[in-house]
């Protein structure tokens, strides 16, 4: 009861009921029309806001698990890849040491057919300077003993020598008629 | 060989026929066409444009003055005073050829170490006559590059009997 005349703003009056009852039943009837009128037009506003909001709720929520499952997907082809990617990158590097091995192996081999030709060309080279250097000191040998003949033939040829190789000239060009 | 050089040989040859000396002149237009082909540098003097004609005129009757027939002085003198000194060898072959030709003989050029002596050079026309059944004009130059003996060129055929291509032998052999 002290409640109650709390509610209806009254001081004790000894009873537990109201003092002024019409004051309560207007107030219970004007809460109730209220009340009424809320159900009739709030409420249904309100529920079919939380239905929307529910709805959206569910949908983000599909949304997300199709999201979350798209992604799960992807992760797996990303996986798959990069295996196929590791293994790719295995057979290339794979190849590019045989390759390797093999550029090595080639090129060795050039090197020394190279070399092998080198020699070859050095020994030809020196035997031909050889022969060279052989004719040519042939020929001075030659040049110098034949200057040493023309020198003595020529300091050796007096007016009597002259004359004994223009008669000898004459005799032979008579004789071969 | 060109018109005019043979133009000038019979011109020339005309003169000392009618001198009466044809076998003078050939001997010595021989002998100076030789020392001018041996001479550069007389040569290069009686063709040069530049100095007056006159005055290589005076070098060769300098130079030919009292050796040779006045008939020479005056062909050769004739010859460079005309701008043809170029061609002088050329006209003074052609006139000895000329005059060779004119008594059916050919001519027979000989270069030798040494100056050959009247006789020997009769003696070597009759051996050439001899081995080769023609009559030759022989015309004698001295030529040191011989060395010794001689050589005999008689048209296209060539008699050498000279110590210079003996040594030439005896290289090809070394």
């Amino acid at each position: 009861m002290t409640l109650l005349n709390i509610v209806a703003a009254e001081g004790p009056n000894g009873y537990w009921w109201p003092s002024d009852v019409k004051e309560f039943w207007w107030g219970l009837i004007a809460f109730s029309i209220v009340f009424l009128l809320m159900v009739w037009k709030l409420f249904p506003v309100i529920i079919k806001a939380l239905g929307d909001a529910q709805s959206a709720a569910i949908d983000d929520a599909s949304s997300s698990e199709k999201a979350i499952e798209a992604a799960r997907q992807d992760q797996a082809a990303l996986r798959a890849e990069l295996g196929d990617a590791e293994s790719a990158g295995a057979e290339i590097v794979a190849e590019a040491r045989t390759n390797a091995e093999t550029i090595r192996s080639e090129g060795m081999v050039r090197n020394e057919q190279v070399v092998a030709e080198m020699r070859t060309r050095a020994d030809a080279d020196i035997a031909s300077m050889k022969a060279s250097a052989q004719a040519d000191l042939q020929a001075e040998l030659s040049a110098q003993t034949l200057g040493a003949a023309e020198a003595v033939v020529t300091s050796n040829l007096d007016e009597a020598t002259h004359g004994s190789l223009i008669e000898d000239y004459i005799s032979k060009i008579g004789a071969s008629s | 060989m060109s018109d005019r050089v043979q133009g000038y040989a019979d011109a020339m040859l005309s003169v000392a026929a009618a001198e009466g000396n044809v076998d003078q002149v050939s001997s010595e237009l021989f002998s100076v066409a030789r020392a001018v082909d041996g001479s550069d540098e007389l040569r290069t003097s009686l063709n040069d444009q530049r100095i007056p004609a006159s005055k290589r005129q005076q070098i060769v009757e300098d130079l030919l003055g009292g050796r040779v027939s006045a008939t020479t002085v005056g062909l050769v003198s004739m010859v460079v005073g005309a701008g043809r000194a170029a061609d002088l060898s050329k006209i003074a072959d052609a006139f000895v050829h000329s005059a060779a030709a004119e008594q059916s003989r050919e001519v027979a050029s000989v270069r030798s170490a040494v100056p050959l002596s009247e006789d020997q050079v009769q003696r070597l026309a009759a051996a050439i006559k001899s081995s080769t059944g023609k009559d030759v004009d022989v015309k004698v130059t001295v030529d040191p590059s011989v060395v010794g003996g001689v050589v005999t060129t008689i048209g296209d055929t060539v008699i050498d009997g000279s110590v210079r291509s003996r040594l030439g032998k005896l290289r090809e052999t070394l």
